[in-house]
């Protein structure tokens, strides 16, 4: 007997029964993946708008002026100005930026470099930073998060929570500044400062890692650990863990396969907005303690010179990173969560 | 070979000594060698059975207490029960009576650091009891199978549904390779008869519809060949036709595979539909166990028969109608017509005058006829998704309610009766269509019109916990009410104890929150909300449902009341037709966005026109009136429906 005629069945709970052909499986993904592209271009668009306008067009004062540095000379105020376009109407001056940077083709008039080409010099020990301390945090915290939810309550569970909270509480350059001088400089286990390109002394590259990724990830570690444990104890308690114990399964397997994989979803978030931050170089501070010379650095120099045209440029580049890892996180939840597809 | 004559499958315990096999390191089975159903009587048609045999399940003096902050909790209290092979025990209990805990706690799911658990529990004579998780995780699954239940939140969304049953047989099976699980899995699901099984293998729970979904949680339960099924409320979160397909699949099982089930619900009618034996339970003990027949004719126990009392209206609604009355004539023009309108006669003349009177006094209104005319209603909404049309969750749907009346609206989940509600309430608007309350169009008012005319119209929802406010007290909550419906301040606060007293509550539960109070008082501070204001309509959203079977009877006597005292009109939506039968004069069944059939409540129950309703009325289980107690409306009719449906 076929299952009570189709109307009632199609309208069960309110969600339409529609048995999943695996031909529309394709389409929808070209579709998903469509969609965020065009959301994630307009997206951009704005922010490279918003930025123009937070570093050209709303400040008070002449524009010219402010891009040339302190140490211009008037004629170099003037070509600055010709250049960029500042005597003309508002949309030719972004225009006039967004092809400046686009064409890499931005100096910095104080420092009398181009700009992109340092952020590329800059970009290895960045991009190391924020792999190295992307995995750390995201393993240690999902670990110490799952140890806490499992023991939950007891003495373990405790004694993380305050470790977590004590590390979300430490400053980063505090950290970095006591790190340096006692494993560095009092017992010399680790250098005290600089990079090493991975690619001509790994073992020298890791040794100048350490320290930052620690550094970085003690915030992090913290506040994954303490949304997980909520997550986990969340889920622990659905319907559907009870009936994975009830099929059999170890406390271990039904944790790792029932229960983790539905408590992720905040923690994958978090770790996208995390890593885009760190790869655009917002890690301002850890970079300038341990002197990697990253971007992060660069942008932190620029700041203090109050030299513009870089620092423009690396906030676009945060800001392009945190849009670009959004869209790729999205598409992770598509695939840890099913249901989040329909829509 | 097999008994269906298809090769041996690893799998299959069946054509194998049970007794050879010591898979939990619990010891051998106790097999009962002459294979037929031990201990208790089957109902009639069963042959005798010898009582000698050991019962497949056998719990003896069970107690589960639980550590609390408040105290220890002992919510099973010397439980004792046996199982037979084939058999089907249910267990009955209001909420918190413990039947739940017990059924968990035979699974070994209660164990914790804060449980203390005592007794014995003997599966095939092996005690689980003291054995060790190890132990415990072997039987889970392989002997004991347990369906819960809500289908929807019971299975993992993000696994597919496939992948969910190979597990099981994985978990306790780990040399079967993925695929043959997946193809033992797509086998189950065909054996459930689930359609398309093959392609629904692949498919995750949210695309399943709730029947399906239940079908997977029994498939994956007996997929190991397991022989005792626990059932915690297996159906109770599902339709009635749903309901009677699934139970129809447990009786098939027990016939054919020789299953053991127990069956917890607080449902008797689901209970008199497949039990062989029924124990009541009541506050973690068994209070009264033994045959089914038996129960339902001769209960011994004061609770038991008040539960069973409970679950019947004790007379059917009383309606003194001249035959010439504008309803008369309605009820005669039913089925598939549209209903007559109301506009000639005031129905609240043609009643008998003993039940209206005093309701004339308190409230003069212009007698006008109809106080609410659905005309033609339809609601739309846009579809989900790209190649999807718009929903048409009410597809031209015209309904006339006289003052003081009750139109029952009866249908299944999806059929658009909440839709239909809401756009009344205001709180949707119709894409086409009227609604007149009181004679005013609702469509086309602007605001102030609009609220002046909902002032006239209360709501009370389904789960009072939740509609609710958990942080103010009842008493502010009515007044808040009172106040939106134009009375001032001052006055409202002195209303609000009057309220209180008309819905049977104490004027001092005024400054309890609701959490402080129980189900069925915060039903009642949900009544007294939507009574608030002299209103004229009332629309109830399955008002009962989620209160215990012992406490409905009282909320149902003061609906009743009410409206006698009050002379309100209601509309309610019930899947219940206990409910339906004590309190509606008329009846509507909607189907798919389309009112199905109409008419006078005896007629549509007793001699339903559409086939939709009669396949309705046949899959609702209904309790068997006895000679003791007073049936419901044409209780003959009843038990001659389900004799025919069991035959």
């Amino acid at each position: 007997m076929e299952e009570s005629s189709a109307p009632i069945s199609s309208f069960s709970g309110g969600t339409p029964v529609r048995v999943s052909a695996l031909g529309s499986r394709h389409a929808w993904i070209a579709r998903f993946l469509a969609r965020r592209f065009a959301s994630l271009v307009a997206v951009l668009f704005a922010i490279t708008v918003l930025t123009f306008l937070i570093f050209q067009a709303i400040p008070d004062g002449d524009p010219a002026l402010r891009m040339a540095g302190r140490l211009a000379t008037p004629q170099q105020v003037h070509d600055v100005r010709v250049q960029w376009g500042f005597d003309q109407p508002i949309y030719v001056q972004y225009a006039k930026t967004m092809e400046k940077i686009f064409s890499g083709s931005v100096i910095s008039y104080s420092q009398q470099t181009n700009v992109e080409q340092e952020i590329v010099k800059d970009l290895p020990p960045t991009i190391s930073l924020a792999i190295g301390a992307g995995i750390i945090w995201l393993v240690v915290g999902v670990l110490f998060g799952l140890i806490c939810a499992m023991y939950a309550g007891g003495w373990l569970d405790r004694a993380l929570t305050v470790l977590a909270l004590t590390g979300i509480s430490m400053p980063v350059f505090f950290l970095g500044a006591i790190m340096l001088y006692w494993l560095g400089y009092q017992w010399h286990l680790l250098p005290l400062e600089g990079y090493v390109p991975l690619t001509s002394d790994p073992w020298g590259w890791f040794t100048h890692m350490l320290m930052p990724w620690v550094a970085l990830s003690v915030v992090s570690i913290g506040v994954y650990s303490r949304l997980l444990r909520a997550n986990l104890l969340d889920v622990m308690s659905e319907d559907y863990v009870r009936t994975a114990r009830a099929k059999g399964l170890s406390e271990r397997r039904v944790l790792v396969k029932h229960v983790l994989r539905n408590s992720l979803t905040g923690i994958v978030t978090l770790w996208g907005l995390d890593f885009a931050w760190v790869i655009g170089g917002g890690a301002i501070l850890v970079e300038s303690v341990f002197n990697l010379g990253g971007v992060g650095q660069y942008a932190a120099q620029s700041i203090g010179r109050l030299d513009i045209p870089p620092v423009m440029v690396v906030t676009m580049m945060v800001a392009a990173a945190v849009v670009i890892l959004s869209t790729l996180v999205d598409i992770a939840y598509a695939l840890l969560d099913p249901r989040v597809r329909i829509s | 070979m097999s008994p269906d004559g298809l090769p041996p499958d690893p799998l299959s315990y069946r054509g194998l000594d049970p007794a050879a096999l010591d898979r939990t390191g619990l010891g051998r089975p106790v097999w009962d060698p002459t294979g037929e159903r031990p201990v208790g009587e089957r109902p009639e048609g069963a042959a005798a059975v010898s009582k000698s045999a050991v019962p497949l399940l056998d719990v003896r003096d069970l107690q589960v207490s639980f550590a609390t902050r408040e105290g220890e909790v002992r919510a099973v209290d010397g439980v004792s029960f046996a199982l037979g092979r084939g058999e089907v025990l249910a267990i009955v209990g209001e909420s918190g009576s413990g039947k739940s805990v017990c059924a968990m706690t035979l699974m070994g799911l209660t164990r914790g650091p804060n449980t203390t658990i005592s007794g014995q529990v003997r599966l095939e004579g092996r005690e689980l009891i003291g054995a060790s998780e190890a132990q415990l995780r072997r039987i889970r699954g392989a002997e004991l199978a347990m369906v819960f239940q809500d289908p929807q939140s019971s299975l993992n969304p993000v696994y597919r549904v496939g992948d969910q049953i190979a597990e099981q047989i994985r978990t306790h099976e780990p040399f079967v390779s993925k695929a043959r699980a997946l193809e033992r899995a797509a086998e189950l699901m065909e054996r459930a008869r689930i359609p398309k099984a093959r392609e629904r293998v692949r498919a995750y729970p949210h695309e399943l519809s709730g029947g399906m979904r239940q079908r997977v949680m029994i498939a994956m339960g007996l997929s190991l060949g397991a022989k005792v099924l626990l059932a915690d409320e297996p159906t109770t979160a599902l339709d009635v036709t749903v309901q009677a397909q699934i139970l129809a699949q447990l009786k098939d099982l027990r016939e054919q595979e020789d299953l053991s089930i127990l069956l917890i619900t607080h449902d008797f009618g689901v209970v008199a539909d497949i039990a062989d034996r029924i124990a009541v339970m009541r506050a973690g003990e068994i209070v009264e166990q033994g045959v089914a027949s038996e129960i339902f004719e001769r209960p011994q126990h004061p609770y038991t028969r008040d539960l069973l009392d409970a679950l019947r209206p004790s007379t059917p609604k009383i309606v003194h109608r001249p035959a010439e009355g504008v309803l008369a004539r309605a009820a005669a023009g039913s089925a598939e017509e549209d209903l007559v309108s109301f506009a000639e006669g005031c129905p609240a003349r043609a009643r008998g005058a003993e039940t209206r009177t005093s309701s004339l006094n308190k409230t003069p209104r212009a007698c006008g006829g109809a106080i609410l005319e659905v005309e033609d209603l339809r609601v739309s909404y846009p579809g989900r998704g790209r190649h999807e049309g718009p929903v048409e969750a009410l597809a031209g749907v015209s309904l006339t309610l006289g003052e003081g009346e009750t139109l029952a609206i009866v249908g299944e989940s999806g059929c658009g009766k909440t839709t239909l509600l809401r756009s009344i309430a205001g709180l949707i608007a119709p894409s086409a269509g009227a609604i007149r309350l009181g004679g005013q169009d609702l469509a086309p008012a602007n605001g102030r019109e609009l609220a002046a005319a909902r002032a006239e119209l209360g709501m009370v929802f389904q789960d009072p916990q939740a509609s609710l406010n958990p942080r103010r007290r009842v008493g502010r909550t009515l007044e808040r009410a009172l106040h939106a419906r134009g009375h001032a301040k001052p006055r409202a606060r002195s209303e609000v104890a009057g309220l209180l007293e008309r819905v049977g509550l104490r004027a001092e539960q005024a400054e309890r929150f609701p959490h402080e109070l129980s189900g069925g008082e915060r039903q009642r501070v949900g009544i007294a909300r939507a009574l608030a204001g002299e209103s004229r309509l009332v629309l109830l959203d399955e008002p009962v449902s989620s209160l215990d079977a012992s406490i409905r009877r009282g909320v149902i006597d003061l609906l009743e009341r009410l409206q006698a005292e009050l002379g309100c009109a209601y509309i309610l939506v019930s899947h219940d037709f206990t409910t339906v039968e004590a309190l509606a004069d008329r009846i509507a069944v909607m189907r798919g966005g389309h009112v199905v059939e109409q008419g006078e409540a005896r007629e549509v129950l007793e001699r339903p026109k559409h086939p939709y309703t009669r396949e309705l009325l046949k899959a609702c289980p209904r309790v068997p009136s006895s000679a003791g107690l007073p049936g419901g409306v044409g209780s003959e009719a009843w038990t001659t429906q389900r004799g025919s449906y069991s035959a």
